[in-house]
């Protein structure tokens, strides 16, 4: 019979059918860091268990890291003691950790593809609900809790119960200047953030094979802003010749064979999926999130929209949250929001394609004095690939403020990264969520390249604004 | 009583889309044990006097009720343990995050889905009715409060697991024979961690 990729995936992984609705997973790579597994470690040891497979199991610290100096962590009991527990963790069961600041850290998302942990046909697990990452290389990826993660070091395994599919097919192509997050916000705002819920979205499409590595993972990350339990991609050319510069990057073999088995991880062409939907790429434009979930965005040629614009009561309810948390109000534009922060960085937007394009917008340009401009590398190896091509001058130059240390910084606000109540972001992460960014702060979910030009602006903008804006001035 | 059967008094948390970092905001995750999170449930939320559970009426009630799309977001299980240890046993809301429904299960916390019509009427009575009772018979599929019957909606492998409320570790670890099959037939290019030293 006709199998979607996730099914393949999960029938090549399935150990054993446990009852009706449970089967049991084989798990082939988990990721972990500082703050959702202490509680998991210390599970484990009260119940006399130890890490089945430490050599597919890998530590590093993301979450609540400085990104400016490492000696912000003296003193500091609370990270502190989050980063020791993990790194002793490890060192107890032999899981290779990467402390702050060394070669292989940075953000879990960022940094198992960066070392070819992510294969296609594979599973991936991570105490992180933006695992969904790593389904660009047709890896089935998904974020777990806490006793999930005790579960998989145990076990290796998870006792799982089937996610149902939803196909996304993007046709056409992406319109220049529009990228990968923009195509993310319109598909959140179309199926929702609950649309999602229990399925894999496999994206599909001559729009999604156009994209690089880079764009695909930043797609499947936001898979989970859609309620989604994974994204997938599967395999082509791209997703090849990715994985064969990082085999020759880390001197690995690799083998016809391996690349032929690759080639399998792709739906087959009469399978059916539970859901579907078809997107036109040239009909989108570049999009910003408004409000206080990730579907709540439009372009720069829409207004806010007014309440009566909803016909569900429940999105009537959270537009009327989003007015006054966001301080909004309807028939506003984008480039109305005058802004304080501007954060590049992520899982999302952290990768070095997204400090290609944010150092090409500000390239001549300063960034606007009312505003702080945080760039935060997504691993030390992105860091170091940056300082080689010299973005970092061009960041200087500019006016940003770009860190030496990878991490999730102002993403989650766990580090000395946050916002104060009523300050005004554009992010190019993931979640707009009230507080995300520190309490009472308004944060606007964007493109690498929306937010550099809005560092320049002031104002919400996009790189074509610059010109205009360049002259009037 | 089995397990199947819970009664309580209920508090209306009349929103939807309430995300995880809404229940527990990151500034409060830095705790690294399972235990201790009750002063952080809602934390942000909770400044406001005239948040739901800063109303005493509530005080003490079991049995959280919540919109659609409750506890979508972040994986972090401390949303769970929150919860859990500011007392609620059960969340009734009518749809629920994928990684929080089964975190609520694997903490012993009930995540109950009913319909948005049933979300509405518990909303309505308890809103004034704070000692409302509402019994909870998973056998039977319902949710009562006063004169109604609202459906009770839960697959019947996580009510399985809720109700036994079994140990998934130690039941997986009598798998390990078939997890060692398993690994000795798995292709052996695939990526690891540690270098093996063939
Ligand atoms: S960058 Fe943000 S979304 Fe990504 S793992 Fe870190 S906190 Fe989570």
């Amino acid at each position: 019979m006709a199998k979607t990729l996730h099914e393949k995936i999960w029938q090549a992984h399935c150990v054993k059918t446990l009852g009706e609705a449970e089967d049991l997973i084989y798990i082939d790579m988990h990721l972990l860091h500082e703050i959702n597994t202490p509680q998991a470690f210390d599970s484990l040891r009260a119940a006399n268990r130890t890490v089945r497979r430490p050599d597919l199991t890998v530590a590093t610290v993301d979450h609540n890291t400085p990104t400016s100096s490492i000696a912000l962590l003296e003193g500091d009991e609370l990270r502190s003691n989050q980063i020791d527990l993990l790194r002793d963790n490890s060192a107890e069961f032999g899981i290779p950790f990467h402390m702050l600041g060394e070669a292989g850290q940075g953000i879990t998302h960022v940094i198992a593809p960066e070392q070819g942990l992510v294969l296609p046909g594979t599973t991936v697990v991570c105490c992180d609900s933006h695992t969904t990452t790593h389904g660009a290389f047709a890896a089935l990826a998904f974020g777990i809790g806490t006793s999930q993660v005790e579960h998989v070091l145990a076990t290796q395994t998870l006792r799982l119960q089937k996610f149902k599919s939803f196909r996304i097919t993007v046709k056409n192509s992406l319109p220049a200047g529009v990228s990968a997050k923009d195509l993310a916000l319109a598909i959140i705002r179309r199926i929702g953030t609950g649309g999602g819920i229990g399925h894999v979205i496999e994206y599909a499409g001559e729009a999604i094979h156009s994209l690089s590595m880079e764009a695909r993972m930043t797609l499947c990350n936001m898979s989970v802003e859609g309620g989604a339990s994974a994204g997938i991609i599967g395999v082509d050319d791209v997703t090849i010749d990715y994985l064969r510069k990082v085999y020759a990057a880390k001197g690995r073999p690799l083998t016809e064979e391996d690349v032929e088995g690759w080639r399998s991880f792709v739906s087959d062409p009469d399978a059916v999926f539970d859901k579907e939907i078809v997107i036109d790429a040239a009909a989108l434009d570049e999009s910003v999130t408004w409000g206080t979930n990730p579907s709540q965005s439009i372009t720069f040629d829409e207004s806010i929209p007014a309440v009566s614009d909803y016909e569900d009561a429940s999105q009537q309810l959270a537009a009327e949250r989003a007015f006054e948390y966001m301080d909004l109000q309807p028939g506003q534009t984008l480039r109305d929001l005058s802004i304080n922060k501007v954060f590049v960085g992520s899982c999302t937007n952290g990768r070095i394609e997204d400090l290609r394009v944010v150092a090409g917008v500000l390239e001549g340009h300063k960034v606007h004095p009312d505003v702080h401009l945080l760039i935060v590398p997504g691993s030390v190896q992105v860091r170091d690939q940056a300082i080689r091509e010299g973005l970092d001058e061009i960041f200087h130059a500019a006016g940003a403020d770009f860190r030496p240390l990878p991490g999730c910084s102002l993403c989650c606000g766990l580090n000395e990264d946050q916002m104060k109540a009523g300050q005004r972001s554009v992010s190019t992460s993931n979640r707009n969520f009230e507080g995300r960014q520190g309490a009472g702060a308004r944060t606007h979910i964007a493109s690498p390249a929306v937010a550099a030009a809005s560092a320049i602006i002031g104002r919400i903008a996009r790189p074509s604004d610059l010109e205009a804006w360049g002259k009037a001035e | 009583m089995s397990r199947a059967q819970i009664s309580g008094c209920g508090v209306p948390l009349v929103r939807n889309n309430v995300d995880t970092d809404q229940i527990i905001p990151a500034r409060f995750c830095y705790k690294a044990q399972r235990v201790g999170h009750a002063d952080s449930l809602f934390g942000n939320w909770r400044q406001d006097p005239s948040f739901v559970l800063n109303d005493a009426r509530y005080a003490g009630n079991a049995i959280l009720v919540a919109g659609r799309e409750f506890a979508t977001g972040s994986s972090r299980e401390y949303a769970v343990w929150a919860i859990k240890d500011y007392g609620f046993k059960v969340v009734i809301a009518e749809s629920f995050g994928d990684i929080f429904y089964k975190n609520a299960i694997l903490n012993d916390v009930l995540p109950l889905k009913t319909t948005e019509q049933g979300v509405e009427t518990l909303w309505e009575i308890l809103g004034r009715d704070p000692q409302a009772s509402i019994h909870i018979d998973l056998d039977k599929e319902t949710i009562m409060i006063e004169d109604h019957v609202l459906p009770a909606i839960m697959d019947e492998h996580f009510k399985r697991k809720y109700i036994l409320n079994l140990d998934d570790i130690a039941q997986t670890l009598e798998e390990i024979e078939s997890i060692k099959a398993f690994e000795s037939s798995r292709n052996r290019h695939l990526a690891t961690t540690v270098h093996r030293g063939v």
